[in-house]
């Protein structure tokens, strides 16, 4: 077998930055609290939107399934209900499988979430609330560990905004014990 | 907002069999003999690790008497590790790749020998199987921890890497003795039926990370 001349994981990171940057995306800017999607269905449609939309999904060991929508929608109706997050990518690593077509991902990092009460747009659960017009900033809880493994397909290196996620396996692999997120 | 976590994942009940037989016999094999592991890789196989010792974990190692309050000590695995993250030259982002029985089994003697407790203490791991059509293969992910028993039997990887140009601390280096302890770990297997009932790990992504005892995937109030 000839050894490879080119190396094809080095797009892979900045996708990989892409995938988790759709997660982590505020409705509103932190700076001048204004919305920054024309809707609520805009901003619930961008999570994740590198996933096909029958792709399979696993989030801790259980599978989204698709009620009236697909797999893909249903993840995203279900991620907008999570608080807001803020993952770091600490590791990748990847193979591209001869003859499939497909890279297989593995990535590790921290994930921390707004312990604040609020949702991802920004609505508590509290009756009554300060009416306040400044940008509400997110209150970071401790950080969390998570391992995410995913089956992409090889036309990533020249497009990385197109639906090639086929499986997307997500697991937090340690709680601190301060925290009371759930997802 | 997602259902209620749950350790293990399976597609299905065919995958049920076939993944628990299959990573119980790995696990025992390569804690035992990884020489006997061999048969399951081809020419096209892939094997690679990568370390993440920024991973979140406890503090409270300490109780580890060899390993003491020095925290973890990555020494056997940072020649080797491909987190592509922290690697950027061409040469050896290809080179951390073992390709074939030959260069993953070298790859696995310079690995420290370990202890896995799948199955005297199956709650320390959890594990998702599913389905890729693309490939008629079953992805398999082991999370867990294992101890860490002995040294590697190849040390020829960690030698140079100590004794290269751009080893700033080579002298403090040179006759140190790598501590061992214990890991935790994440583990993703493609296996693809061969001929005859056989199985060929296509694909094989070890990720080494700091210990944890604290698991994110049991309840706590039930421990």
């Amino acid at each position: 077998m000839s050894a490879p001349v080119q190396d094809p994981s080095q797009p892979i990171e900045p996708f990989l930055k892409k995938v988790l940057g759709s997660l982590d995306s505020c409705y509103r800017s932190a700076t001048t609290g204004q919305a920054q999607f024309t809707n609520v269905e805009a901003y619930a449609l961008q999570f994740g939107k590198q996933l096909k939309p029958a792709s399979s999904v696993i989030i801790n060991g259980k599978p989204v399934l698709p009620l009236a929508d697909t797999i893909k929608l249903e993840f995203q109706k279900k991620w907008l209900a999570t608080p807001l997050t803020q993952h770091q990518l600490n590791s990748y690593d990847c193979h591209l499988i001869p003859g499939s077509g497909v890279f297989v991902i593995q990535l590790s990092g921290k994930v921390r979430f707004d312990e604040s009460g609020r949702t991802r747009l920004g609505e508590t659960a509290d009756m009554v609330s300060e009416q306040t017009s400044r940008p509400v900033r997110p209150l970071w809880g401790s950080w969390f560990g998570f391992d995410l493994n995913m089956v992409v397909d090889e036309f990533v290196l020249s497009n990385d905004e197109n639906e090639v996620i086929n499986s997307y396996n997500y697991r937090i692999t340690y709680k601190p014990q301060d925290s009371v997120i759930d997802i | 907002p997602f259902e209620l976590q749950q350790p293990i994942f399976f597609q299905d009940q065919d995958i049920q069999q076939v993944a628990t037989n299959f990573i119980t016999n790995y696990i025992n094999l390569w804690d035992s003999n990884r020489q006997g592991l061999m048969v399951l890789y081809q020419a096209e196989s892939q094997f690679s690790m990568q370390i993440d010792s920024a991973h979140p974990h406890t503090l409270e190692v300490i109780n580890d008497l060899r390993n003491g309050p020095s925290g973890t000590d990555f020494g056997y695995y940072l020649p080797l590790s491909r987190n592509l993250t922290k690697v950027s030259s061409i040469k050896s982002r290809l080179n951390r790749v073992g390709r074939g029985p030959e260069q993953i089994y070298k790859m696995f003697t310079q690995l420290p020998k370990t202890r896995h407790e799948l199955v005297n203490k199956p709650l320390l791991y959890s594990m998702e199987c599913l389905r890729l059509p693309q490939l008629n293969a079953i992805m398999v992910t082991l999370h867990g921890s294992f101890e860490e028993v002995a040294a590697p039997d190849n040390l020829e990887a960690l030698n140079s890497s100590i004794g290269g140009p751009k080893g700033r601390m080579s002298h403090h280096n040179r006759n140190k003795k790598v501590a061992l302890s214990s890991k935790s770990f994440d583990r993703t297997l493609v296996v693809i039926p061969g001929p005859n009932g056989s199985m060929i790990v296509a694909t094989d992504l070890l990720l080494v990370r700091p210990f944890s005892k604290i698991l994110a995937w049991n309840d706590p109030t039930n421990k």
